[in-house]
């Protein structure tokens, strides 16, 4: 039998071109490929009952009230709704950069389409905000599983071309979706450290639950340059021309330390970080965000 | 100071040191074009290690481009001159010149000759060094200067220090040169230039043997291999430069001699030619002229010479004056002239006494030989028979005398005896003719001496030779002695004719020698080379039988004695015991050559070698310490005083009187010399001298390159013709750098990767890994 897996890989998923094909692949995939039920109980805490109104659904009616008091009722829980999420893509120009199966953006649009698929499945309200230096398009939160569509149209970006600033776009998307939820950011992190710190700082101030997808191609983690090459920056004007084997100890340096220092950042705001290469299976974040989901509600 | 280089073509592929910079150019217009992302780690990193990474590629680059330059320069033969070579040993150069002048450097070709040849490479080299500002000197050795181990060295130029007009001198040194007659070899060479030259650490010595490599002078080379070999630390470079590269036959006269005969005035004499054929082809129709006093008195032909092969042709000439006679033979002109002549001296007298012995002094036997020696008449033999009784021999000197015959003598007196055993001691001949009157006891115990005495046997009684009527062979079996080779003719039958009746018998006969003497004249010819050596030897010599009767009793015997020879014949000179002189030609002809034989006197020693010292030993009673010597030149003759260098010597041993030792080595040029020795009473005395060529130097016959190598295995050497040495640059002598440059390289090969790898153009080995497998993270961050 075929392993279900294999159509998490990014070299795999690239031919399928629609991205709810992809997004239904990889969460169907995902799901074939567990052996427990990856659905969670809605064991929300009761709060009060609330006289049946037309409308209502039958399956919420207390029928212990009405036996014993002949009146309908409906239970009411502390959350009438499930999970509010927001996704927050980058598509800034430095997202554009890849050489393997997808680019960043690609692998980046591939994982929120999934995350999307699987939480309005499970009847969450999603909501998506794409991103560079402002929000470019946003979707409103929505539990209808035809709500994918808007997202996808939300993520639809035909090409990535403008600088990153988180900080702005983190303040936006808190003005924007005021009320408590996951939010997952999917992005490069390729920007400034404190203005994006200080984003994340408002999300945590806000009481919002965040996820954050730091996704990175293998280039830009390994640098395996040869030969004389010509670095042109895709959000700065700066370019460079290097022997690239020579500066490649000084690159990994200071991305080592650029790394840790967005861990820290993140471990301090209390945020889910996961680093993802492009050339990985797309599991690895519906894996990071199941297990969010599951320590948040232990 | 002018680069130079031992193969100066290769020098352009220093442009190939460039390849490094275009390979660097071209990358950068090939260099690819990435947009990137994470710019601020690419700048931080460059902006931490620019100053080093430009460094250490600059470095690399360097590095590069210095390994292609200096395996190009290891290729060419980088040469330094004197500052910077004397960083590395020499502080230097010396340019040695040993220059072959022996006669076979004369060989005339189109171009000149092979010397002119010689000339112009030294020329070459002088004036290449001359061009050089470097310290130089300079040396020219002959050959010829080496021909004798005694004489001082005397060379041209003698570490004469190089400026930039000595290309004008030497060129002007060398007008004068012109090749030798001597035959030196390399050996008596190099060993010349070893006892010039000594070591030395403070200069490079380039020794350059310029020579024509005939295959005679390398024939043995073992012990010249040797020598260069044990002289390597002292000789830099040795470089040898064939000057000569045509291939031509040339005659030599390798000989002109008297034949043993009877040599007086008005007699005719045989004079031989030998003429050596030095070519690989027939030489044909070969004309020899002799020459007397410049004038040309006799010429003949040979008709064929095979390659390699002697040839010889005889003058009869007839003196008409007595005394010493010059000679000269020459042959027609061809490319070695100096060999195409041969000088001789011929001593002839008026005639030749000979002393005759007889009991009476008018026995038949006497009168037989006298008319037999000396017929008169019209026949002329050059021999001036004289009769004596034997108390002649012990009152007057026999010196004077060729030869003595004595003839059925009885009884010698002891000085008779003992004078007649001085004369052929001295080197004379005496034979012993026996008949009735000989006392064959007496004969035993004062001439024999049981092989102590002159006489060669002791004697038996007298026999008679029975008649033979069945078969009739000859009574006289002759070997084939010089003695007898003139009746070797096979229709000469007069000996056969001799009719022997009786004859003396052999009493002991243990140390005869039944030889046949087939090589009779060979072994003449060595005896008398050899003599001085074997003189003791041949005092006890076996005796000879050259002739035998029909029954093989010996008949004629020879024996040595001293340095003279000893003849017996063991029947009558006269008619009493035999016929053999009744009216028998042979026994006229006999006696002739038997006069010829007992006469001849051991060579003198008058023909010397060109380049061998002339030594003279003089009685100091008689002679003054100086002689006058009369030498050849190229414009005629001139005089040359030699002096005794120190007292006169004596020699314990044989107590003979005190001798002025003198000695002249300037004997380089062949031709007729002649030494005029001084008597205390004024009187001059002559003693004329033929100096000769070694003919063997005549042989033009060359060296292989690789016969050469061979021969001087173990030896470094470079070879050049001259030709080819006409293309080399001067400049390029000095210190050879390409061993420095090809330590220097692989220092350089090791420490490029290193360095390369330190500039991480090479990727480590983990990192290769990576590449392969992805899932390793690539070596860099893992997620």
């Amino acid at each position: 039998m075929a392993d279900p897996n294999r159509f998490l890989q990014p070299e795999i998923l690239r031919r399928v071109t629609r991205l709810d094909l992809r997004a239904r692949q990889v969460v169907e995939g995902f799901l074939a490929g567990r052996h427990r039920s990856p659905y969670f109980g809605q064991s929300i805490e009761f709060r009060q009952h609330r006289e049946y109104a037309p409308g209502d659904d039958l399956r919420h009616l207390d029928w212990k009230v009405w036996g014993r008091q002949d009146r309908l009722y409906i239970k009411q829980y502390e959350e009438d709704t499930n999970l509010r999420a927001t996704l927050l893509v980058d598509v800034s120009a430095s997202m554009r950069y890849g050489r393997g199966a997808m680019n960043k953006f690609e692998y980046a649009s591939t994982i929120a389409a999934s995350l999307a698929y699987l939480l309005l499945r499970q009847q969450d309200a999603v909501g998506c905000m794409t991103f560079d230096e402002k929000i470019r398009r946003t979707a409103p939160q929505r539990t209808k599983q035809n709500h994918l569509d808007a997202i996808l149209q939300t993520l639809d970006v035909s090409r990535p071309a403008q600088k990153t600033d988180l900080e702005t776009v983190l303040v936006r998307a808190a003005e924007t979706f005021p009320r408590r939820g996951l939010m997952i950011l999917v992005s490069d992190l390729l920007t400034d450290r404190k203005p994006l710190f200080r984003g994340l700082k408002l999300l945590a101030g806000r009481g919002h639950d965040t996820i954050l997808f730091h996704v990175l191609d293998d280039d830009e983690l390994d640098f395996p340059f040869e030969g004389s090459t010509r670095f042109e920056g895709l959000e700065h004007n700066s370019q460079l021309t290097c022997n690239p084997r020579a500066l490649r100890e000084g690159y990994l340096d200071a991305m080592g330390r650029y790394l840790d220092e967005i861990r820290e950042g993140c471990a301090a705001y209390r945020i889910d970080y996961t680093l993802l290469r492009t050339s990985q299976p797309l599991d690895a974040a519906l894996a990071a965000l199941l297990g969010h989901r599951g320590r948040a509600f232990r | 100071m002018t680069p130079s280089f031992l193969y100066p073509t290769l020098a352009w592929g220093l442009a190939l040191a460039a390849v490094p910079v275009l390979i660097h150019l071209i990358n950068l217009l090939r260099q690819r074009r990435v947009e990137w992302a994470a710019m601020e780690f690419l700048l931080d990193s460059q902006k931490k290690n620019r100053t080093w990474v430009r460094l250490r590629e600059l470095l690399l680059l360097l590095v590069r481009m210095a390994i292609i330059a200096l395996i190009v320069l290891v290729a060419a033969g980088p040469i330094v001159g004197h500052h910077l070579g004397s960083l590395f040993g020499s502080s230097r150069i010396h340019h040695v010149v040993l220059l072959d002048d022996s006669y076979s450097m004369s060989e005339r070709t189109t171009a000149g000759s092979t010397f002119e040849e010689a000339k112009a490479t030294i020329r070459r080299i002088a004036k290449g060094a001359a061009d050089d500002a470097r310290e130089q000197t300079f040396t020219l050795l002959r050959f010829s200067e080496t021909v004798n181990h005694e004489k001082k060295l005397e060379p041209d130029f003698f570490e004469t220090p190089i400026d930039s007009r000595f290309g004008e001198r030497v060129a002007k040194a060398l007008e004068s040169l012109e090749p030798s007659a001597t035959a030196v070899g390399p050996e008596a060479a190099v060993a010349g230039l070893e006892s010039l030259l000594g070591e030395s650490q403070e200069e490079e010595r380039i020794v350059y043997l310029i020579s024509d490599f005939r295959r005679h002078d390398w024939e043995d080379a073992s012990s010249l291999r040797d020598r260069l070999v044990a002289m390597r630390p002292s000789i830099g470079r040795l470089r040898l430069i064939d000057t000569s590269d045509v291939r031509q036959s040339n005659l030599t006269l390798a000989d002109l001699r008297l034949l043993p005969g009877n040599h007086a005035v008005g007699i005719p004499v045989a004079l031989e030619a030998r003429v050596i054929n030095h070519g690989s082809d027939e030489a044909q129709k070969t004309t020899v002229s002799l020459q007397q006093d410049g004038q040309t008195i006799s010429t003949a032909q040979i008709d064929s010479i095979a390659p390699g092969q002697n040839a010889t042709t005889r003058f009869s000439i007839r003196f008409a004056r007595p005394g010493t006679h010059q000679l000269q033979a020459q042959l027609e002109s061809d490319p070695v002239e100096c060999d195409n002549r041969r000088y001789a001296l011929v001593d002839i007298p008026t005639d030749n006494p000979v002393l005759i012995v007889d009991p009476d002094g008018n026995t038949p036997a006497a009168r037989t030989l006298s008319i037999a020696l000396a017929p008169g008449g019209p026949v002329q033999t050059g021999i001036a028979p004289q009769v004596e009784t034997p108390r002649f021999l012990g009152l007057e000197k026999l010196d004077k005398y060729r030869a003595v015959f004595l003839a059925d003598v009885d009884r010698l007196e002891s000085p008779a005896i003992e004078a007649l055993e001085r004369y052929v001691a001295d080197g004379r001949g005496v034979a012993f003719f026996l008949g009735p009157r000989t006392n064959p006891v007496w004969s035993n115990e004062k001439l024999f001496r049981d092989g102590a005495g002159l006489f060669p046997v002791a004697l038996g009684e007298p026999t008679g030779l029975t008649v033979d009527r069945v078969e009739q062979l000859p009574d006289l079996k002759p070997s084939d002695h010089r003695l007898f080779r003139i009746f070797a003719g096979k229709r000469n039958r007069f000996l056969d004719t001799v009719k022997i009746d009786r004859y003396f018998t052999i009493a002991r006969s243990e140390s005869l020698e039944t030889t046949n003497l087939k090589n009779s004249s060979n072994a003449d010819a060595s005896k008398t080379k050899n003599q001085d050596q074997n003189e003791n030897k041949k005092n006890r010599s076996a005796t000879e039988i050259l002739a035998e009767t029909r029954t093989g009793a010996p008949l004629v015997l020879e024996r040595r004695f001293g340095k003279g020879r000893v003849v017996v014949i063991l029947t009558t000179a006269s008619t009493a015991w035999n016929n053999w002189a009744r009216a028998n030609p042979s026994f006229v002809v006999f006696l002739q050559e038997l006069q010829s034989y007992l006469g001849a006197r051991p060579t003198s020693n008058r023909s010397h070698l060109v380049g061998t010292p002339l030594r003279f030993s003089l009685d100091s009673r008689q002679y003054l310490p100086e002689i006058d010597l009369v030498i050849p030149g190229p414009e005629g003759t001139s005089t040359r005083r030699i002096e005794a260098r120190s007292t006169p010597t004596t020699t314990p041993a044989t107590s003979t009187p005190k001798q002025w030792e003198l000695a002249f080595y300037e004997t380089d040029r062949p031709g007729l010399y002649s030494a005029s020795l001084l008597t205390h009473a004024q009187k001059e005395e002559a003693r004329p001298l033929a100096i000769n060529v070694d003919p063997e130097e005549g042989n033009l016959r060359q060296l292989e390159p690789d016969e050469l190598n061979a021969r001087l295995d173990g030896v470094p050497f470079e070879y050049h013709t001259a030709g080819d040495y006409q293309a080399r640059p001067i400049e390029s002598e000095g210190h050879n750098m390409s061993l420095w440059l090809f330590l220097l390289l692989l220092a350089l090969l090791v420490i490029e990767p290193a360095l390369a790898r330190l500039v991480s153009y090479h990727p480590p080995g983990k990192d290769r890994l990576a590449h392969a497998n992805p899932s390793l993270g690539k070596g860099g961050i893992r997620s």
